[in-house]
């Protein structure tokens, strides 16, 4: 199930909301762990069992790290290779396979047989959390969680289950087990949940079906205006699916008292890649820094070894996003720039306007999402010169660039953070005309509710399936 | 804190409120399936298969979501009143509200024939000749005396000066069709008709199409006929021997397709007035299964006792009103429906196959539609 659909607007939240504030307090948990259960059992009927095993090695793993009945580091070692092993097949195994298969016919050795092996929606993020429970407990920052239950709910609560964002269990046990929903928490929930419908619905989808439709064209038809059109609603299109994403994740957590912590944080208002990866999915890049790169030595143990700990990261950073040779290359092209802002460029950064670093940001943040979506990189190739090229093509931006479409991209740029960057600055110097963040005004509650009943216009138009002929 | 009450209700609201109104009173609001399709039924709760109730149910509660229709009119009027969108899902919106059907999918690409993209090479060329070469054959090896096959225009082909310049840009030079037509011409015998350049001639002085329709109204219809018997050596009469009249109005299928049926109502499909008066015709039998007709036979007292096989899709219905009253039995029937017992049945000794431009799948296939089942 996803949140952008109308099973899950108009059946799933209502009861799951419903039954939650008419249930007993010391009910409460149970009932989320059920609901949970079933949101992710509509799409994994099967995969729910390898969630739930995965609860239960880590529940185990971490009561036995508190009784210490073998050293602590055995146990984190073969609790940490379990996830990481049943990751790795699900996600990585075809993949390696293919390497491996690619090897072995250059040597001119038939390869092996690939299995098909379905990925269970939502295992790299539901792994990592569970990663983290152990990792904090083996540390000694938590202590090792009881109620099987309780852990069950921090690893499948639906809202973050399915695409983030990756809550560490130390940010979150104590709510698990005492929280407070005020009128005013679950009404900023609500708005958020319904700010997120919209990015997603009305601004992410419609750029998607746009980019989707030109990388299945034969590129080399494509004009060249309508690549980079392609490229820059592609920058766009990832930020609202993914951040629109994160605020209803948000906003469902307030909505029952839970607060996790922010995501996105407009990264294109960037002035450096080093700022970007503090305001682009926040809470794997944090991850990534508390459970690989210090434990690494992070920055201190001289410049060789930090760069070599950012290459490191940025490279699993790469792979945690997708099985495939362009996802880690976009890690590394990462990486790289990193690198460079550490030993020279970030100090000159810092010296110009923020502006150049701005742009500078911009641009490779725009080439890095285009190696992000290529699937190959001949695919690649082709997009990226064809950009530069002037070649005969078929498919120009007038099929895609209509006013509706104009409309989207203007706002999907300003409100990638212009917008709120002015109303944050506007705020600062008159405050008594601009109300805090999530603090329900009629304005808001209006916008709101518009994108929400927008939206779910928009999810039911995109049921409506006509046929010329009638299909049986 | 009364605001975030107020939003509060408001919110819940929208989240129960649809399905408590909608499903106890739904007869008083608009569930008209104009889809055309089979909606999802309700799924089965059972053991076997439970792994797909979630997906059959989603399909299902999509098919019926409330006030579906409402929202399929909202969508449609923003997208055209607000930001003059040309193009809804399939259906391109043109001069006058002119629709047209732009579709890449099924087999069909009108999309790829306005824009000249997909023209066969050689060997494509070669290959689909030889399907209707071999679909020729076929008929004649069943004792069929006269065989035909023609290609009838996509809508845009024919009134191109109706399409908007946007989102879809009409190629240049020839097209799939006239590229094709042209090698039928130089290397077969085959009788193949491509209809575009017949009816050309009459496109500027009548209206041949449906405004909302994808289809050809009864003028378009009689053009056609009157191509096909020349071709089987009749002498039809001109078209100004006769009253047009209007005729009915017509709501076509792109108008439902966007939800705009009831508006666009002031087409008619016009009437060709005493068309063979001295010659009676009535469907004998039909088969008309949800609506769509599949098969449909006529008998009339004409002077000739030969039977026609008229085999195409939807293009052929047209013909309806003209062919039968030139044979003493004539026989309509859905290309997807031919089976080689009405050959058996009927015994024809002319076969007509009619197909329009975007069936493209038909004519690349054309031969599996008859020696297919005849293996069956």
């Amino acid at each position: 199930m996803v949140f952008s659909s109308m099973v899950f607007l108009w059946i799933f939240l209502p009861a799951v909301l419903l039954t939650y504030f008419i249930c007993p307090k010391k009910f409460r948990n149970g009932l989320l762990i059920f609901f949970s259960l079933l949101f992710y059992a509509w799409g994994e009927p099967r995969y729910v069992i390898l969630m739930i095993l995965s609860v239960t090695v880590n529940y185990i793993g971490g009561l036995l790290l508190e009784k210490e009945i073998v050293p602590k580091k055995s146990i984190v070692a073969g609790v940490v290779t379990v996830n990481l092993f049943l990751l790795g097949y699900f996600k990585y195994f075809g993949f390696l396979l293919g390497i491996w298969n690619e090897m072995l016919h250059a040597f001119g050795k038939n390869g092996v047989l690939v299995p098909e092996i379905a990925l269970p929606v939502g295992i790299s993020f539901y792994t990592f959390q569970a990663l983290s429970y152990v990792i904090d407990v083996y540390r000694g920052e938590v202590k090792a969680q009881h109620n099987y239950g309780n852990l069950l709910l921090y690893v499948s609560f639906f809202p973050q289950l399915i695409a983030g964002p990756i809550v560490k269990y130390k940010d979150i046990n104590a709510q698990i087990i005492q929280r407070n929903i005020t009128v005013e928490k679950f009404g900023a929930g609500a708005m958020r949940f319904c700010w997120g419908l919209g990015k997603k619905v009305l601004l992410a989808n419609a750029f998607a079906k746009v980019v989707d439709d030109i990388y299945a064209n034969n590129l080399e038809m494509v004009s060249r205006k309508a690549l980079w059109l392609g490229a820059l609603l592609y920058m766009l299109q990832i930020y609202y699916d993914f951040s629109g994403y994160s605020d209803m994740a948000i906003g469902l957590g307030k909505m029952f008292g839970f607060d996790f912590l922010e995501n996105f944080r407009y990264p294109y208002l960037s002035t450096s890649v080093r700022e970007f990866w503090r305001r682009w999915h926040i809470s794997l890049s944090s991850w990534f820094r508390d459970y690989v790169y210090i434990p690494l030595g992070g920055s201190r143990a001289g410049k060789k070894k930090t760069y070599r700990n950012l290459l490191i990261v940025f490279f699993l950073t790469g792979l945690w996003h997708g099985a495939g040779v362009t996802f880690i290359l976009w890690g590394l092209y990462h990486g790289f720039f990193l690198i460079l802002e550490r030993a020279w460029l970030g100090k000159r950064l810092e010296k110009l306007p923020k502006a150049a670093g701005w742009c500078y940001t911009g641009i490779i943040t725009f080439w890095g999402w285009i190696l992000f979506r290529t699937e190959s990189l001949s695919t690649l190739a082709v997009y990226v010169r064809n950009m530069f090229v002037e070649h005969p093509s078929t498919v120009l931006t007038s099929a895609y660039l209509d006013k509706k479409m104009v409309l989207l991209l203007v706002l999907g740029i300003l409100f990638s953070g212009i917008v709120q960057k002015i109303y944050e600055s506007s705020r600062k110097q008159f405050p008594q005309f601009f109300p805090k963040n999530g603090v329900v005004t009629v304005p808001r509650m209006t916008a709101a509710l518009v994108l929400f009943w927008l939206s779910a216009a928009s999810l039911v138009g995109n049921s409506y399936n006509p046929f010329i002929y009638f299909r049986f | 804190m009364k605001k975030t009450k107020f939003f509060i209700a408001l919110f819940a609201g929208s989240l129960l409120l649809p399905n408590l109104v909608f499903f106890p009173f739904q007869k008083y609001f608009d569930t008209k399936n104009n889809e055309n399709r089979e909606l999802a039924a309700f799924p089965k709760i059972r053991a076997a298969g439970w792994e797909n109730f979630s997906a059959d149910f989603e399909a299902y509660y999509n098919d019926h979501v409330p006030f579906k229709n409402d929202f399929v009119k909202f969508n449609n009027m923003v997208d055209t009143s607000l930001f003059r969108t040309t193009k809804l899902g399939d259906v391109v919106i043109g001069k006058d509200n002119w629709l047209f059907y732009l579709t890449s999918r099924n087999g069909e690409d009108a999309a790829a024939d306005y824009q000249k993209t997909n023209l066969y090479t050689e060997e494509e060329s070669r290959k689909t000749a030889n399907q209707i070469i071999d679909t020729e054959t076929w008929f004649k090896n069943q004792g069929v005396e006269r065989f035909a096959c023609y290609i009838a225009p996509n809508k845009e082909t024919l009134y191109p000066e109706q399409m908007p310049e946007k989102p879809v840009k009409r190629g240049e030079g020839p097209s799939r069709m006239d590229a094709f037509a042209a090698y039928m011409e130089e290397n077969t015998s085959t009788a193949f008709g491509w209809l575009a350049d017949d009816l050309q001639k009459y496109a500027p002085d009548y209206q041949l199409f449906c405004k909302y329709d994808s289809h050809m109204n009864n003028l378009g219809g009689y053009f056609i006929s009157e191509k096909i018997l020349q071709d089987f050596g009749f002498d039809p009469p001109e078209i100004s021997d006769f009253t047009i009249t209007d005729g009915d109005t017509y709501q076509g299928d792109l108008a439902r397709m966007i939800g705009r049926e009831e508006e666009l109502t002031d087409d008619v499909l016009y009437c060709v007035e005493g068309y063979q008066p001295d010659v009676s015709c009535e469907a004998v039998q039909e088969e008309v299964p949800n609506g769509e007709e599949i098969f449909r036979e006529f008998s009339s007292d004409s002077t000739n006792s030969k039977t026609l096989l008229v085999i195409g899709d939807s293009f052929r219905l047209r013909l309806e009103g003209y062919l039968p009253y030139w044979y003493q039995k004539c026989v309509f029937v859905h290309i997807d429906h031919f089976t080689p017992e009405l050959m058996e049945k009927y015994q024809p000794q002319d076969v007509a196959v009619i197909l329009v431009e975007r069936d493209q799948h038909y004519m690349e296939e054309l031969s599996k539609y008859f020696m297919e089942n005849e293996k069956k």
